[in-house]
C-alpha cells in the first residue's frame, strides 16, 4: 500500500526558512526535528490558541525587500547595546562584555513547544546576557527589522546570585514590514538576584511576532517582566514563570495599544511551587478599529505553597464597536492558606467623563486621549526604568496623533 | 449675553421644556427655581450641549452665536461654563493637568499662545485660594475621593481658572453643608463682574442668601411662569411651590 504523505503547514513554512548556521548538537537537532515533524499549526481546538490563528504565516514572503525605519531606534542612552539587524547580530559587536554572541554549540535548552523547536532549527542569532554584580547595568538589544525576513533569535539571560540587571528587548520594524519574528528567551534569576526585562514590540503592520519566555526564579529573587505590544499584524507572547524558591517577588505588567486589524495575544503563567511568595500582574490595553485582543493569565499555587499572595488584573477599553477582547484569568490553587485575586474588565470610555472634559473646552479627541493616558498610566507607573517609561509615554501620545 | 427664545426640548420622546424664554445680560445674576421635574437641570444640560436632548423648537443666541449649532467644547471656548450638579470623578487625570489642557485648548481656539507653566501655576495658587481649596487637591486626580463639598468647590475653582462669560450653576448647593455653601457662594461672588453673568439653578432659597440674584424666575412644567426680584425666592421658601402651580393652572 502506498503511504499518503500530507504536507503540514509547518512543512510549507519550512520551505521558506533557511536552516540555522549555528552548530546544534545531534541530540538537540533530533529532538527539535521530531517535535516540528509531528506538529502542525495550532487550531481553534487547541485551548491555548483558541482565539489566535497563525495560518497567515504561510502567506509571508521573505523577499528581503528593504524599507528604512524613520523613527529613532534606540530607547536607552544609558545602556550597553547590541544591534540585531533583520535577525543577524551586527558585525563587530560580539566582543561586548557580559554579552555572548558566538557559540561552539547552541546551549541545550528546549521545550516541547513546536515554535520553540522551530526556533532551534532555524535560529538566526543566539545571544546570552550575563549579570554578575549588583550595579544594575542596563543592556538593550535593538532588533532592527527593515527587510521582510525570518527573525529567529534565541536568548539566554542569566542574572547570577545577588546580581541586579535590566534588559530592554527593543523590537523595531519598518512601518509596513512583513516579517516572521519567532523568539525563545530562557531566563534564570539566581538567589537574591533582581532582574527586570522590558519588552517593546513595535513591529511593522504586517509582521507576525511569536515569543516565549521561560523563566526560573530561585529563592529571595525579584523578577519583573514588562511587555508592551505596540504594533504588528499578530503578536503572541507566552510568558511562563516558575517560582522555585521561597520569598520571591514576581511582577508582570503589560500595556497594549491596538488598531487597524492587529491581533494581540498575551498568555502568562506564574507557577508558585513553594511558599512565601508574592506575584502581581497588571495588563491593560486599548483596542480600536477591528483589532482583537486576547489575554489569558494563569496562576498556579501548588499544594505546599502556603502564604502566597498572588494578584492578577486585566482591563481593556474598546474604542470602537468593532474591536474584540477575549480575556480569561485563571487561578488554580491547591494550597489552603493563600491570598489570591483575579479580575478582568472590558468596557468603553466613560461618556460622562468625556462630556465633563468637553464642557471645560477639551475636544472630544483630547478628552479621549487624556482618559486613555490615565488608563494606561497605571501600568506605566510600574515601569521603574525612566527611559523606557518616557519612550512609552511618547508612543502612546503618537498612537493618538496618527 | 444669552437669549433663549421659546425653547422646546424632548428626551426619549417626553417633552420637558415647553417654550422657555429667558434673557440674561452682562453683569446680571439670574436664579432659576422650581419644583422637582420642572426642567431646571434639563435647561442646564441643553445649554452645555448634552446630546441626549432633542430640541424641537426655539433658539438660543450666546455672544451673537447660534448656541445650539455649537459643540460642547465650542460653547466652552466662547465662554460658557457649567458647574455640574454631580461632578464626575476621573481617576488618573490630575486636576491641574486637565485644567492646563482645557485652558490651552480654549486659547488655541482663539488663536492665542499656550499659557506658560509659570503663569499657570501662579494662577492655580491664586484661584485655589478663592474657594479655600487645598493646593494638594488641585494636583490630585479630578474629583477622585473628594467629599461632596470638595467637589463643588472644585467646580468653582475650575470656573475661576477658566474665567467664563456665563456660568450656569446647576444645583451647586445640593448636598452642601453650611460652611461649604458659604465658601462656594463667596467664590461665585468674588468672580462676579460687569462683564460676566451667572444663571444659578436651585431648588431651595438657601443659596440665594449668599448669592444675591438680580432676578428670580420660577420654572414650572417646562416654562418660566413667574419672574421677580430676590423677594420672590423668600416668598417661595415660605409658601412652597404649590401656589405657583395653582396660579398657573388658573391662569
Amino acid at each position: 500500500m502506498e503511504e499518503v504523505l500530507t504536507q503540514t503547514k509547518f512543512d510549507i513554512l519550512r520551505t521558506e526558512l533557511r536552516p540555522t548556521a549555528l552548530k546544534i548538537s545531534d541530540a538537540l537537532r533530533a529532538k527539535a526535528s521530531e517535535i516540528v515533524n509531528s506538529s502542525d499549526f495550532p487550531t481553534r481546538k487547541n485551548e491555548a490558541w483558541k482565539y489566535t490563528n497563525v495560518n497567515g504565516l504561510n502567506k509571508l514572503v521573505f523577499d528581503g525587500k528593504n524599507a528604512p525605519i524613520s523613527e529613532p531606534l534606540i530607547i536607552s542612552n544609558r545602556s550597553r547595546k547590541l544591534f540585531v539587524k533583520n535577525g543577524q547580530v551586527s558585525e563587530g559587536q560580539s566582543m561586548l562584555s557580559g554579552i555572548k554572541t558566538s557559540w561552539d554549540v547552541l546551549p541545550e535548552f528546549y521545550t516541547d513547544d513546536a515554535f520553540d523547536a522551530l526556533n532551534v532549527l532555524y535560529c538566526t542569532a543566539a545571544i546570552q546576557l550575563n549579570f554578575d554584580n549588583a550595579e544594575n547595568e542596563t543592556i538593550e538589544l535593538v532588533f532592527e527589522n527593515t527587510t521582510n525576513s525570518a527573525i529567529f533569535p534565541r536568548l539566554f539571560i542569566q542574572c547570577n546570585k545577588g546580581a541586579k540587571g535590566t534588559v530592554i528587548l527593543n523590537f523595531q520594524g519598518a512601518e509596513k514590514n512583513a516579517s516572521f519574528i519567532n523568539v525563545s528567551t530562557y531566563v534564570n534569576v539566581g538567589e537574591n538576584a533582581n532582574l527586570s526585562i522590558h519588552k517593546i514590540q513595535k513591529n511593522g503592520t504586517e509582521t507576525f511576532d511569536l515569543q516565549r519566555e521561560y523563566v526560573d526564579q530561585a529563592a529571595n529573587s525579584t523578577f519583573t517582566m514588562n511587555t508592551f505590544p505596540l504594533s504588528g499584524k499578530l503578536t503572541r507572547n507566552d510568558l511562563k514563570i516558575n517560582v522555585n524558591g521561597n520569598n520571591c517577588e514576581t511582577f508582570m505588567n503589560g500595556a497594549y495599544t491596538l488598531k487597524g486589524k492587529s491581533h494581540c495575544d498575551n498568555h502568562t503563567t506564574v507557577d508558585h511551587k513553594v511558599a512565601h511568595c508574592y506575584s502581581k500582574e497588571l495588563y491593560k490595553g486599548v483596542i480600536d478599529d477591528r483589532a482583537t485582543n486576547v489575554f489569558n493569565g494563569k496562576v498556579f499555587v501548588r499544594k505546599d505553597a502556603q502564604k502566597i499572595n498572588a494578584f492578577q488584573s486585566n482591563a481593556n477599553i474598546l474604542l470602537s464597536d468593532t474591536g474584540t477582547v477575549n480575556s480569561k484569568p485563571e487561578l488554580e490553587i491547591y494550597a489552603d492558606d493563600v491570598k489570591c485575586s483575579h479580575g478582568s474588565t472590558t468596557g468603553q470610555l466613560d461618556d460622562e467623563a468625556i462630556f465633563y472634559l468637553r464642557s471645560r473646552g477639551l475636544s472630544e479627541k483630547a478628552a479621549k486621549e487624556l482618559l486613555v493616558k490615565a488608563f494606561l498610566g497605571e501600568v506605566l507607573e510600574e515601569v521603574q526604568n525612566e527611559e523606557v517609561r518616557s519612550y512609552l509615554e511618547a508612543q502612546i501620545e503618537k498612537h493618538f496623533s496618527a | 449675553m444669552i437669549e433663549i427664545k421659546n425653547l422646546h426640548a424632548n428626551i426619549e420622546g417626553k417633552e420637558i421644556l415647553k417654550g422657555l424664554t429667558l434673557t440674561v445680560n452682562a453683569g446680571e445674576v439670574h436664579a432659576i427655581m422650581g419644583p422637582n421635574g420642572a426642567g431646571k437641570s434639563t435647561l442646564a444640560s441643553i445649554l452645555a450641549g448634552r446630546e441626549e436632548y432633542e430640541i424641537t423648537k426655539g433658539e438660543v443666541t450666546f455672544e451673537g452665536a447660534d448656541l445650539l449649532e455649537l459643540s460642547t467644547e465650542e460653547r466652552a471656548h466662547l465662554g460658557l461654563f457649567l458647574a455640574f450638579q454631580y461632578p464626575v470623578e476621573i481617576p488618573g487625570v490630575s486636576n491641574v493637568n486637565f485644567l492646563r489642557t482645557a485652558i490651552n485648548e480654549t486659547r488655541d481656539a482663539k488663536g492665542e499662545d499656550p499659557i506658560s507653566a509659570k503663569e499657570f501655576m501662579a494662577m492655580v495658587r491664586e484661584k485655589s485660594k478663592i474657594v479655600e481649596l487645598d493646593s494638594k487637591l488641585a494636583s490630585r486626580s479630578v474629583n477622585e475621593g473628594f467629599s461632596g463639598g470638595e467637589k463643588k468647590r472644585n467646580e468653582i475653582f475650575q470656573m475661576a481658572m477658566l474665567n467664563p462669560k456665563l456660568a450656569v450653576l446647576d444645583e451647586t448647593d445640593s448636598g452642601l453643608d453650611i460652611d461649604a455653601l458659604r465658601i462656594v457662594a463667596k467664590g461665585v461672588n468674588t468672580l462676579k463682574s460687569a462683564d460676566n453673568a451667572s444663571i444659578v439653578i436651585t431648588h431651595y432659597q438657601r443659596l440665594l442668601d449668599y448669592i444675591v440674584p438680580d432676578f428670580v424666575h420660577v420654572l414650572h412644567d417646562g416654562k418660566i411662569v413667574k419672574t421677580g426680584n430676590k423677594d420672590l425666592a423668600l416668598e417661595l421658601e415660605e409658601k412652597g411651590y404649590d401656589w405657583i402651580k395653582e396660579e398657573t393652572q388658573v391662569g
